[in-house]
């Protein structure tokens, strides 16, 4: 009851702040068309450029969630009533879950949003549903490790500057902003985006059966441990 | 002033993470730029579906020999530029261009390119983090706006201007000098960075200087750290891409071209030429960004 109670105030704090609505809309939209317009000549009729960053950029989003879920953590308007909720008898876990669960609804209902206007608007190609399955899972994932970043920084800056400077990093890597240069693919591994990126490619372009289940499961595993080691690592105080 | 630079130093012993993070970035920026610039001969990667190589390709083809032809998914993340049966059939996502010139690989004629400059690339990639490095380091800005400590700054005799100018000279200092750090051990090593290391003290002076004035607008404006630090980013990113950072501008032509032409970047790198008109329309940027900050601050606060 105190989960459902924590989580509907933080999902009214999301769905009220404009800097998140415009994060998750605008910004993805307008990236994805101007990348696809500066790119456009790169591209035959096959596959349009669009195809492919419309397909990246929503992975950018999903995993621009980890910024989000941070500063739902620690933001200075947040964080008072937080501190309120942690001396009352309700669990850690309800009011760390709840913010990685409100990021995640939100981001998941934009990014589903944004994928229905370019499917319908622009016809952009997203295979079938197991593109959206490892959108949303993305989702998850990001929003864990935000939180997890922040509950480790304790500082809403520190938590800021080096969740979105990571996964700006690993955008660059996965081949959000461009297509990686070949001689960079090893190193491109690294980047948890390039693996959902690529899985994107191979569901829609190559029609054949593609395993999900791995991705999944690896998915879920990375969310669990950064849920567990924020649970660990936060301490009431770390909020004083 | 020199108060503000020595108190935001001691506020940024606490992020050292962070700095590091930015650290590796630029390290990253500068060995990809190297090590794409020792690989520039490649003019496209195929996957030839044989058992052995054909040495009448040129050898401006990186080839692959695969025994089936490879999933299309690996044209469309770039891992080929194209599948080349032994028939010479051309499988392809990229426009009619690439094929011509992928023919005349495959018949072996040999194509000019001009070669880059690697300086220019070097900043070409290092600018977005950069501009990132200066929103971090800014924050110290924001965090005085979003407590209010401000209040009291300006109750103190010092002038709004000399407070700004503190922050965004600290965030000068920092950034360069961090940067000169990377670039001069590169250089010791023996790599070939483009410019000379005096001349990048003057390229990273201009770009930091652009980088810190326009994030001082930013968090000055938005007052609260968090939503000052995402416009910020979404600036960064849109401009940097727009402004032809790591060499993504394809698609130079029409109205768009002309509007990009005022982005700071781009004239970062024009001015990169030797242009000393871009040159001046960075200062007219860094000025209109402090003026903005400071007019907000004085309408705001006194």
């Amino acid at each position: 009851m105190d989960f459902i109670k924590i989580l509907k105030i933080d999902l009214k704090n999301i769905f009220s702040n404009p800097a998140w609505l415009f994060m998750n809309t605008i910004f993805p939209f307008v990236m994805t068309l101007i990348l696809s317009y500066l790119m456009e000549s790169d591209y035959g009729n096959s596959v349009r450029s669009i195809d492919y960053f419309a397909i990246t950029s929503l992975v950018f989003t999903c995993a621009n969630a980890a910024v989000m879920a941070a500063n739902t953590f620690l933001e200075d308007r947040i964080k008072r009533a937080n501190l309120r909720i942690m001396y009352s008898p309700v669990s850690k876990l309800s009011m760390t879950l709840t913010k990685v669960v409100a990021t995640f609804i939100y981001v998941a209902f934009w990014v589903l949003v944004l994928g229905v206007i370019f499917s319908f608007v622009f016809d952009v190609n997203f295979g079938n549903y197991k593109v959206w399955i490892l959108y949303v899972s993305l989702t998850f994932v990001s929003s864990s490790i935000g939180v997890m970043f922040a509950a480790i920084f304790k500082s809403e800056e520190t938590a800021n500057s080096i969740v979105s400077t990571f996964i700006s990093l690993m955008a660059i890597l996965g081949g959000t902003f461009f297509t990686i240069p070949k001689s960079f693919h090893k190193i491109s591994n690294v980047s948890f985006m390039k693996w959902v990126n690529d899985a994107c490619f191979s569901i829609i372009y190559d029609e054949k059966v593609f395993r999900i289940l791995p991705i999944l499961i690896g998915l879920i595993i990375v969310s669990f441990v950064c849920i567990i080691v924020t649970n660990i690592v936060f301490k009431e105080e770390d909020y004083l | 002033m020199i108060a503000i630079i020595k108190k935001n130093l001691c506020r940024l012993k606490g992020q050292k993470a962070s700095l590091i993070v930015f650290l590796c970035m630029i390290i990253g920026a500068i060995s990809l730029t190297l090590y794409m610039d020792n690989n520039a001969g490649t003019l496209a990667h195929i996957a030839y579906v044989s058992t052995e190589n054909n040495e009448k390709f040129s050898s401006q083809l990186q080839i692959t020999l695969v025994d089936e032809k490879v999933p299309i998914s690996m044209l469309v993340n770039n891992r080929y530029d194209a599948i080349v049966t032994e028939d010479l059939t051309i499988t392809t996502i990229k426009n009619e261009e690439f094929e011509m010139l992928l023919t005349q690989l495959l018949e072996g004629e040999t194509i000019q390119t001009p070669k880059s400059n690697v300086g220019e690339t070097i900043m070409k990639m290092m600018t977005m983090f950069i501009f990132m490095q200066a929103n971090f380091l800014m924050f110290a800005l924001g965090v005085d706006f979003e407590s209010q400590i401000i209040n009291r700054i300006l109750k103190s005799p010092i002038k709004p201007i000399v407070y700004l100018l503190s922050h965004i000279l600290y965030t000068m200092l920092v950034s360069t000098t961090l940067i000169m750090i990377v670039l001069t051990c590169f250089n010791v090593l023996g790599f070939d960075i483009g410019y000379t290391l005096i001349s990048y003290v003057g390229l990273l002076i201009m770009t930091n200087a652009i980088a810190a004035s326009i994030s001082a607008c930013f968090f000055v404006g938005f007052k609260k750290v968090d939503t000052a630090a995402m416009f910020s980013q979404v600036f960064t990113v849109i401009t940097s891409l727009l402004s032809g950072s790591f060499n993504v501008m394809q698609n130079s032509d029409g109205v768009l071209s002309r509007v990009t032409a005022f982005l700071p970047q781009k004239l970062l790198y024009d001015s990169l030429s030797g242009s000393f008109l871009n040159f001046l329309y960075v200062m007219i940027w860094i000025s209109v960004a402090i003026v903005i900050s400071l007019w907000i601050i004085n309408k705001q606060y006194e």
